[in-house]
């Protein structure tokens, strides 16, 4: 089957996390900023993906930092401005998924110098800085009560229903990855909430102290059996079994080899195009 | 063949209606298990359900959000499957205020639903407040909940067009298009083809029809009839 156009979403991982030097000589660090375009784009699996294929459109519209909240945002009016002038069967989506975590809230506390706009919580990280005193108690607050299991599985869950379903409906063919954090079958659940905290991911504590093992009693968490079920058989259907992660690292086992500030170097997006393509094209 | 008829909801189609004879006016009890009997015949599923001579499941929570009614539908639609084909089932949801927002606080046993209209709202302690509080002061924006609101419609609509059930869809007191929430085109296209345009409180219009918060058993009655004209042609 050939495609007209390929609509690639996603985090940093489908954007890349490279900045031009001389931009950055520049004081330019924003990776979506579109001078930074010509130096980062052909660099990321997407372009790369696109020269496997004849006469084919990519478009990455992909922001580096992203939810998933972000883009279910981008995704839907992007594929319905793209229907007004291709045909559903000329247009292919792909979607690296982020972590489910990461949480979106609209503010305006930035009126005094920026315009309102969406925020990426990213609670895994424990710490985030933030641009006032009310903020961070807001943050702080969050991530004791709120950032829980149950609401960022649910969130995933819908997300992932939603768009499945959306392009199934519209006619168009398309395929999801997660980027770097496990969901599949064998591991989103409550037990991989424990495996973060007991690998020390990002920023824990580095002491497994009386209240954070109070705290990791807690941990398991409780989706609905049929939800889940309905969630396994759309990965059953549109995922590529393997996170862009694990993909670097079977390639990859010396660490300064594969990454460059926690994300994959040109030669990892190189070789993760050609697996896309291997498992979404090559066979028709 | 449709042979049920799910309804969703919050209070406008739970019902705010407690028996006299037990509750006296504690309408704090409506969800009680003595309550089930004398409230459910007197909203609008169950009426609806008669006109239209099918088994009704009427699974709407008082002071729901749009998010709890989502999970609900996700939830209920996969357990009603397993005894009913797709074609045997009519969803009918009547979408709450989209300001309404759902937190998951484990420590406080699980989903709770916070009412930024309300401007005061009792929490279960003071760092809850103060986030109550923050919440409202910075990040109470439509556009978060016009672009939520948006996502649920078209979550649930697809997810069950795609299911080959039939639905329809309804804001209860909400006044989404009067208030111009919508300035995405291809959404405001979406509410008129899936959305009955008007909404539930605008029929309520004398004093027997409601308290000025919730329908009587009269407005319910009004508001059943008047979907049944709409529903009946699609069963």
């Amino acid at each position: 089957m050939s495609y007209k156009v390929i609509l690639c979403e996603g985090d940093s991982w489908t954007s890349g996390d490279m900045v031009n030097p001389q931009l950055e000589e520049q004081g330019i660090t924003w990776i979506n900023d579109p001078l930074n375009d010509e130096y980062r784009l052909p660099k990321v699996w997407p372009y790369k993906l696109g020269t496997y294929l004849n006469d084919v459109k990519v478009i990455n519209n992909s922001e580096a930092g992203s939810s998933n909240d972000g883009i279910v945002r981008r995704v839907i009016p992007k594929v319905l401005e793209l229907l007004k002038e291709n045909a559903p069967e000329d247009i292919f989506v792909i979607i690296g998924w982020s972590s489910p975590e990461r949480k979106d809230f609209y503010c305006d506390y930035h009126r005094d110098y920026l315009s309102p706009r969406w925020e990426t919580l990213y609670p895994a990280e424990l710490y985030q800085e933030q641009p006032i005193e009310d903020i961070k108690k807001f943050y702080k607050i969050y991530l004791k009560y709120y950032w829980n299991i149950e609401e960022f599985a649910s969130r995933y869950l819908q997300q992932v229903l939603l768009i499945s379903n959306f392009l199934k409906n519209k006619g168009i063919n398309h395929k999801f990855f997660n980027g770097f954090y496990d969901s599949n079958g064998d591991d989103f659940d409550g037990d991989l909430y424990r495996k973060y905290y007991l690998n020390k991911r990002r920023g824990l504590p580095p002491a497994m102290t009386p209240e954070f093992k109070d705290e990791m009693e807690d941990l398991y968490g409780d989706i609905d059996d049929l939800l889940y079920e309905e969630y396994l058989g759309i990965y059953g259907e549109d995922y590529v079994k393997k996170t862009f992660k694990k993909y670097c690292d079977e390639k990859e086992k010396v660490w300064s080899k594969k990454w460059v500030n926690n994300h994959p170097n040109e030669r990892m997006h190189t070789l993760w195009a050609e697996f896309i393509y291997k498992e979404i094209f090559e066979d028709g | 063949m449709v042979k049920l008829l799910f309804c969703e909801g919050d209070s406008w189609t739970a019902g705010d209606i407690v028996d006299p004879k037990l509750f006296g006016d504690k309408v704090e009890h409506v969800l009680h298990p003595d309550n089930l009997q004398y409230r459910l015949p007197r909203v609008w599923p169950h009426k609806l359900g008669k006109l239209l001579g099918i088994d009704t499941i009427n699974n709407s929570v008082p002071g729901s959000s749009n998010d709890g009614i989502v999970r609900r539908v996700l939830k209920k639609i996969n357990r009603l499957l397993e005894d009913y084909n797709s074609d045997e089932i009519f969803v009918i949801i009547g979408w709450t205020s989209p300001e309404r927002k759902d937190f998951y606080c484990k420590k406080f046993d699980g989903w709770k639903t916070m009412y930024p209209a309300q401007l005061t709202q009792g929490q279960l302690n003071k760092e809850l407040d103060e986030f109550y509080k923050l919440y409202l002061k910075y990040f109470w924006e439509e556009e978060e909940y016009t672009q939520r609101y948006m996502e649920q419609n078209l979550l649930l609509h697809y997810y069950l067009k795609n299911k080959n059930i039939k639905h329809y869809f309804f804001d209860a007191f909400y006044e989404t298009k009067e208030k111009g929430m919508f300035h995405d085109e291809s959404f405001n296209k979406f509410i008129t083809e899936h959305h009955k345009e008007k909404i539930f409180r605008d029929m309520l219009t004398d004093k027997k029809d409601w308290d000025g918060y919730h329908p009587s058993e009269v407005g319910h009655t009004k508001w059943a009839e008047e979907l049944y004209k709409d529903i009946k042609g699609m069963l």
